[in-house]
């Protein structure tokens, strides 16, 4: 190892990567408030670190464990009715209102992902993704014809707890316990079940159950970004988190790359800054033309897939947010 | 007490038996082969042992004890570990990493540097190429992992599914030498499904011989390799 690498192993690493993303984020956040950072900026951000903890948690199921789940946006929905209902209905200070809400998405999530990961894993292939895809339009149908969640109309003035600081937080967390669970023995086993589910049960290993251990963590993520989203957009409806919501993550999930947790950030980056752009470009020449970028975003899937079809990122990660062990072993997991 | 005692064995792909009820008597310490031609049912009868095939009759006693309820991590976890055909090693994962996962199931967290050092000693290759991916591997050395990988279960019994299958008849030769020595040393019985029907015969302490989901013939191996049925359907002329 030359002194490049040394030096680069001291600074460039995640843990000094997770506290400047926070300091920024803390920076921004400020500035935002005292009008010198364009807001709308700050809102892209915002949502950035939402959709990561969401395409980062999928990327368990659908690119570690190599199955085919689509039904995440339900996961969030849980998570956004639960925190929503505990900032609304329990008069708590705001200091123990946000955390005490995102947990109780979080397992409120955790625990529907867990049921219904009982029941799926029994299939495997087009059956889960048909299940995962029916259980998503279940919970959104479910939530719209409950009075007590505002049907159709969803839930408003939900007190606004979040911010792009709470976020980035969040997001940084969210990343670490992915990470370290992707290289633990439990990752390895994801990995194996992808390879061969069969040598994998043929030493030992409880196949349904490591699988269901993914999609619930997966889903209890996703209820945390629901967490976050219900209280920085401050009203939720059940049509956000349809399954037109579920392919925005896949499309993300697909474009960043499979197996590969950089890959969920350089996708949601890429993804969310590219629609925005289009937005914008397309609304400066005629504002009639913004609506194209949702017939351009398709077309970038498409092409992706044809030339690259593991993603931009598959299986490779960028080498600083590895663990420092991994680290110091070099680049590719 | 047999280690592994097969009675009526019946299992059915649909409406096609695949084991019309087979009977099977394994003691410890054994090398037993189970010969026969393609489509006999030998991968059928050890994928029905270590239970990922369901059963329709009949019973599997391992240690005196039925298993037919076990699920498939438990069978491995009670000592039968299963080297499917094809060898299945995890290609993207090292050498070491595709050994420690076969500590899974292994209940004697306390033995497991024991076992290392013995898997390191019997394939030193393996050791050599520790920190390589598995799918690098040649298949000879991917055979080689699949077994140490089996070892690693700390399994009493190893049902081996044509581990000679595809390989140079350099390798082939050193395989059988090693599930010779894995016997040797370290007591494992071995349920051994081979098409070579030579080699297994040669390494093994008796054999049965399947034919159309039916045990036709059983015996020690030296009066197998002289019954002129074996000769003529499984060795060749001579």
């Amino acid at each position: 190892m030359n002194m490049a690498d040394q030096q680069g192993k001291t600074l460039v690493r995640f843990r000094n990567i997770a506290i400047a993303t926070i300091l920024v984020a803390t920076l921004v956040q400020f500035l935002g408030n005292v009008g010198l950072f364009n807001n709308y900026y700050l809102h892209i951000l915002t949502v950035i670190g939402i959709n990561i903890i969401l395409v980062a948690s999928l990327n368990l199921v659908n690119g570690y464990l190599g199955e085919f789940a689509l039904g995440h946006a339900g996961f969030m929905a849980v998570g956004a009715y639960v925190a929503a209902l505990i900032a609304l209905k329990i008069p708590l200070p705001a200091l123990v209102r946000l955390p005490l809400s995102l947990l109780g998405g979080v397992v409120a999530a955790g625990v529907i992902g867990y049921l219904v990961g009982r029941v799926t894993f029994k299939t495997v292939g087009d059956y889960l993704a048909i299940i995962t895809l029916g259980f998503n339009m279940i919970i959104v149908n479910a939530i719209q014809n409950i009075d007590y969640l505002g049907g159709p109309r969803g839930l408003t003035a939900i007190p606004k707890g979040t911010n792009l600081v709470t976020v980035a937080v969040c997001t940084v967390i969210t990343y670490w316990i992915l990470r370290n669970l992707v290289d633990s023995v439990y990752g390895r086993m994801w990995l194996c079940i992808r390879e061969n589910a069969i040598a994998g049960e043929l030493i030992g290993i409880d196949v349904n159950k490591v699988k269901n251990l993914a999609f619930t963590i997966a889903a209890a993520f996703a209820g945390l970004a629901g967490g976050l989203y219900a209280q920085y957009q401050q009203f939720i409806t059940p049509k956000s988190f349809d399954y037109l919501k579920t392919t925005d993550i896949l499309v993300m999930l697909y474009l960043g790359g499979m197996g590969s947790l950089s890959g969920s950030i350089l996708g949601v980056v890429a993804y969310t800054v590219l629609m925005e752009l289009l937005r914008n470009v397309l609304g400066m020449v005629a504002p009639q033309l913004a609506d194209l970028r949702m017939l351009i975003s398709p077309l970038i899937l498409v092409l992706i897939m044809l030339t690259r079809q593991y993603g931009l990122m598959g299986n490779r990660e960028w080498r600083w947010l590895l663990p420092d062990r991994k680290q110091a072993e070099g680049g590719d997991a | 007490m047999s280690i592994l005692e097969i009675k009526g064995l019946s299992v059915s792909y649909g409406a096609i038996k695949a084991l019309e009820g087979i009977d099977l008597r394994i003691e410890e310490g054994e090398i037993v082969s189970l010969l026969g031609a393609n489509g006999a049912g030998k991968t059928t009868a050890l994928r029905a042992i270590s239970r990922l095939l369901p059963i329709q009759g009949g019973d599997i006693l391992f240690q005196g004890k039925s298993i037919t309820q076990v699920p498939v991590h438990g069978v491995v976890s009670l000592g039968i570990a299963h080297v499917p055909e094809g060898r299945g090693v995890f290609p993207s994962l090292t050498v070491q990493e595709n050994l420690k996962l076969g500590t899974w199931a292994n209940k004697r967290k306390s033995a497991i540097p024991d076992l290392r050092q013995e898997v390191y000693r019997i394939f030193p290759r393996l050791e050599e190429r520790k920190t390589q991916l598995a799918g690098t591997l040649s298949g000879g050395e991917q055979q080689m992992l699949a077994l140490g990988r089996a070892m690693m279960t700390d399994c009493r019994v190893m049902l081996l599914d044509e581990p000679s299958m595809g390989l140079s008849p350099l390798f082939v030769k050193e395989v059988f030498r090693v599930i010779k020595e894995i016997n040797a040393t370290k007591g494992t019985t071995i349920l051994l499904v081979e098409q070579n029907a030579n080699m297994a015969l040669k390494i093994a302490h008796r054999g049965y011989v399947l034919e159309t989901g039916n045990i036709v013939l059983e015996g020690t191996s030296k009066d197998l390799a002289h019954d002129p049925r074996v000769k003529e359907a499984y060795l060749g002329h001579q």
